[in-house]
Order: structure tokens, then C-alpha cells, then sequence
């Protein structure tokens, strides 16, 4: 059906078109910025819980140590610190007090909190030992900055729910206000699902449209970010495909709340 | 071509036409006949498939229509022209687009120039970029008219084509359709003017189906 498009006007399509941009760059931009929230916080995690520091009250235990943790359950490696690496993660190379003893370290890879256990179980062994592990005060911090990641993806929920709602009541309008029209349409033998298809094309043409640009713009927006700042970012595909995604998402988004707002209309 | 076997139908509790049964030919005028609220109008909306009758059912071309089957429904409505008492013409569109809106729903395709002919014949060349609103009653008439005409209809459903309209331009229209009885289709038409009726009876020997309170009365050759 090649009906002239005055006939059904959609009056309410910048609108949509204007919504659906800006909701998908938001949805792009809070997704991205999620999704780096999450890999920063899932990687902070993962390094604060593996490493726990064994310091021994001498030089003389360490391989008495080593042994101990070979044979401890949670342990998954443990490593010596060197002195020199020692010296120059203090910061005391060429300072004048070389001679200052330092504690014996041992780096050990086992969750946090199994920091009770592995200390008591090398206490037991080695009088005076101690082993320190990351703050819960931490942890939970790189937790939450990994919980960020699920928020973004509300808010994209979110953008993209406002989207569906502005289609469903530009739609409704098109209809209320084509009523006449389309009685006029079925008298002379068009068929239904022609006629809804005809009333749901334009607003998701428009809105995925809208989607495209507004998405677009977002995923270069942090590309640019990415490439000004050290910031642990995305790559330039994962923030295209996020604008791709979004982009589809709004498509289909726009086309259920049309066919929802003509079978509400139908009915 | 249309057949009515013992068709009721009711608006809410009301009943508008009860146990009617008739049959229309291949070609022809019937003219319904009957005061107002008779069910002549029901009749042409239940041939043109807009109501479905609450009792009996109604054949055309030998398909029984069945209630609520749209896809058959616009499928048939395609094979009938249509011409309601209110015209419902589109006013965003001009009277040629009006005029050609049939085809642009069923996807056919009309020649300009047989638009064009159509359109100086029902007396409105030279206004085809008009909007419906610059049109008098008779014209706007006119126009849907040709809109139900543009697809070379099977049958042809007239609802009160005269009313309202002055003398003048009644006759006009008039000889426009008694010039449409000549096309050896089938053609409905309902009214309440018995002068018309009368009219049609003698020039064009009519068919009259006349209703009183939603029954057939009588049925005059």
C-alpha cells in the first residue's frame, strides 16, 4: 500500500526521533562507562584478593615458610620478595641507609580471606611471623565499583523505556488523530495489518534512526575519552558494537510499543 | 451474486432488520426502499461487510461471509464500491488522490489519463488538486462516487445518494447514475425519498425492496 504519506501523518516523529537519540546516547555512554566500571572493579578484586603479604622474623625461615605454604589448601603460588626489589619498592636505593635490615616478605596468591588461616597455620611453625591482607574496607569498594557495571545497564533500561513510551503515545495520538481515516481506509478494502504496518514503519524507521545518531555520537564521545585519558577504557569495536546494540535495542523497543499502542487502539 | 438467507441483525437490543431474505443478481438496480430506521442502510453496510448479521448469513459471489474473518472481508469490500450517506472523504489528501485511493489500497495501477476522463465525468475537471473542504455537499458527493467507481467495482452500494442535496444538483447526480445502469453491474441503493424511488422505478426499472420496522414488505419488479 503506497498511500500518500499526508493521508496518515506521524506529527509527533522529531520528537521520537529527538528522544530516541538522545535516550541511546545516554543508554551508549552509561553502558560503556558500566562496562569499565566493571572491568576496573572486577580486576582491582581479583588483584586485591590474591595477593597477601607473609612478613618472617628472619632471613633464616623463608624456605621453612615456602614449604608450609606449598602444602596449605587455599595457597595458589607464593614468591619471595627480593631485596633489591624491596629496596626499590621502598624507595631506599641509593639513599644512603642500604644497611637498614629488612623484613623477609613472601608474596602469596590465596583469596583474602583466608588470611586467618594461612597465619595461624604458619604461627604454628614460625613464631613471630605476620600476614597482612588487603582491607575489607577495599574490597568491598572494588566490589561495588563492580556492581557500577549492573547500574549502567539500568540506566540503558531505563533510556530505552522512555523511548518505548514516547513512541506508544506519539502513536496513540497518530491514531486518535487519524480515526477517520483509517475507517475511511478499511471502507474502500485495506486490510488491517496493512494499516498497522503503515502506522508502526515510521516510528521505528525514526527511532532507530534517532538510535543510530544519538548512539554514534556517544561511542566516539568515548573513544576520544579513551584515547585523551590513561583511564582503563573499552576498545573502539566494543563501543561501536554497545552503539549498535543500542541502536537494534531501540528498533525493537519502538516497534513493541507501536503494535502495543494499535492493538490498544484496536480494541 | 448476493444472497440473504434469513439475515437478522440488532444494534445492542435493538433489532433493525429481522428474517430478511433476497437475492440480487448480475446486474441491475435494486433500490431499498423504506422510512428511516427501515434497515436500508443496514442492508448496504451488511453487503459491505462493515456489520454481520446476528442470525442467518448473507453469500456474495457464493463465499459466505463469515464474522470477523477481516482479511476475507477486505478482500471482498475490494470487489464493491461504496458510496456512504457521509461520503468520508480524506481531507488531507486532494480529490484526485481521494479519487484514487482504492487503487493505492489494493496496489493497482490506473492510467492517468482514464483518472482524469473519470474525473471530468462526474463534473469535477479542473479541481482534481482541490481538497475535499472547497467541495459542495453534491460534489463531495460526486467525488466519493468516483472513488467507488476507480476499481471497476462488481457492485456498486449507494446509502441516501440524493439527501440533503438541492433539486438541481439532485437531478444531476441522478442522470449520473442512470447513466451507471448502463455498465451492466449490479447497483444498491437505499433511500428514504419515495420520489426518487418512484423515479428510478420508472426510468430505470428499478428493483424496489421496500423495508418497514426492519422487515422486507414487499418486493416489486
Amino acid at each position: 500500500m503506497t498511500l500518500p504519506s499526508r493521508a496518515l501523518p506521524a506529527e509527533g516523529l522529531p520528537v521520537v526521533v529527538g528522544v530516541a537519540a538522545g535516550m541511546a546516547a545516554i543508554a551508549v555512554l552509561c553502558l560503556l562507562v558500566g562496562l569499565a566500571l566493571r572491568d576496573m572493579g572486577t580486576r582491582w578484586r581479583l588483584s586485591l584478593g590474591a595477593v597477601m603479604l607473609v612478613e618472617l622474623p628472619g632471613e633464616g625461615n623463608t624456605a621453612a615458610a615456602h614449604d608450609l605454604l606449598a602444602a596449605a589448601p587455599d595457597v595458589r603460588g607464593a614468591r619471595t620478595i627480593e631485596a633489591a626489589r624491596l629496596s626499590a619498592l621502598l624507595g631506599i636505593e641509593d639513599s644512603g641507609i642500604e644497611g637498614l635490615a629488612l623484613p623477609a616478605l613472601i608474596e602469596v596468591d590465596a583469596p583474602a580471606d583466608a588470611r586467618a588461616a594461612v597465619e595461624a597455620m604458619l604461627a604454628a611453625e614460625i613464631p613471630g611471623i605476620r600476614v597482612t591482607a588487603p582491607s575489607p574496607a577495599l574490597q568491598l569498594g572494588a566490589h561495588r565499583l563492580a556492581m557500577a557495571g549492573w547500574i549502567g545497564l539500568a540506566l540503558a533500561a531505563l533510556s530505552l523505556a522512555t523511548v518505548g513510551a514516547v513512541v506508544y503515545a506519539a502513536t496513540g495520538r497518530m491514531l486518535l488523530a487519524a480515526r477517520e481515516t483509517l475507517s475511511t481506509l478499511r471502507l474502500i478494502g485495506a486490510e488491517a495489518r496493512d494499516l498497522r504496518q503503515r502506522i508502526v514503519q515510521p516510528w521505528v524507521v525514526g527511532a532507530s534512526l534517532g538510535a543510530a545518531v544519538g548512539g554514534g555520537i556517544s561511542a566516539l564521545l568515548a573513544d576520544l575519552i579513551t584515547q585523551a585519558t590513561t583511564m582503563i577504557w573499552l576498545d573502539k569495536e566494543v563501543s561501536l558494537g554497545v552503539a549498535l546494540a543500542a541502536t537494534v535495542a531501540t528498533g525493537l523497543v519502538a516497534w513493541a510499543a507501536a503494535r502495543l499502542a494499535w492493538a490498544s487502539a484496536d480494541a | 451474486m448476493i444472497s440473504f438467507e434469513d439475515v437478522s441483525f440488532t444494534y445492542g437490543q435493538t433489532p433493525v432488520l429481522e428474517g430478511a431474505s433476497f437475492a440480487i443478481g448480475d446486474a441491475g438496480l435494486v433500490v431499498l426502499a423504506g422510512e428511516t430506521g427501515a434497515g436500508k442502510s443496514t442492508i448496504v453496510r451488511l453487503c459491505h461487510l462493515e456489520l454481520w448479521p446476528n442470525r442467518g448469513q448473507i453469500r456474495l459471489w457464493g463465499e459466505v461471509s463469515q464474522p470477523r474473518d477481516e482479511r476475507a472481508a477486505a478482500r471482498l469490500r475490494r470487489r464493491m464500491g461504496v458510496v456512504p450517506e457521509e461520503s468520508r472523504l480524506i481531507e488531507r489528501l486532494n480529490i484526485a488522490e481521494n479519487i484514487e485511493l482504492p487503487m493505492t489500497v489494493t496496489g493497482g495501477r490506473r492510467r492517468e489519463r482514464d483518472l482524469m476522463e473519470l474525473i471530468e465525468w462526474i463534473g469535477l475537471g479542473g479541481r482534481e488538486h482541490e481538497h475535499p473542504s472547497t467541495l459542495t455537499a453534491a460534489e463531495t458527493r460526486r467525488a466519493a462516487l468516483a472513488r467507488a467507481l476507480i476499481v471497476s467495482p462488481e457492485l456498486l452500494l449507494l446509502d441516501e445518494p440524493l439527501s440533503g442535496l438541492d433539486p438541481g444538483s439532485a437531478a444531476d447526480l441522478l442522470s449520473l447514475l442512470l447513466d451507471l445502469q448502463t455498465i451492466g453491474r449490479p447497483i444498491v441503493l437505499a433511500s428514504r425519498d419515495p420520489d426518487l424511488t418512484d423515479d428510478l422505478r420508472r426510468r430505470a426499472s428499478a428493483r424496489v425492496l421496500t423495508l418497514a420496522s426492519g422487515r422486507v414488505v414487499e418486493d416489486a419488479p
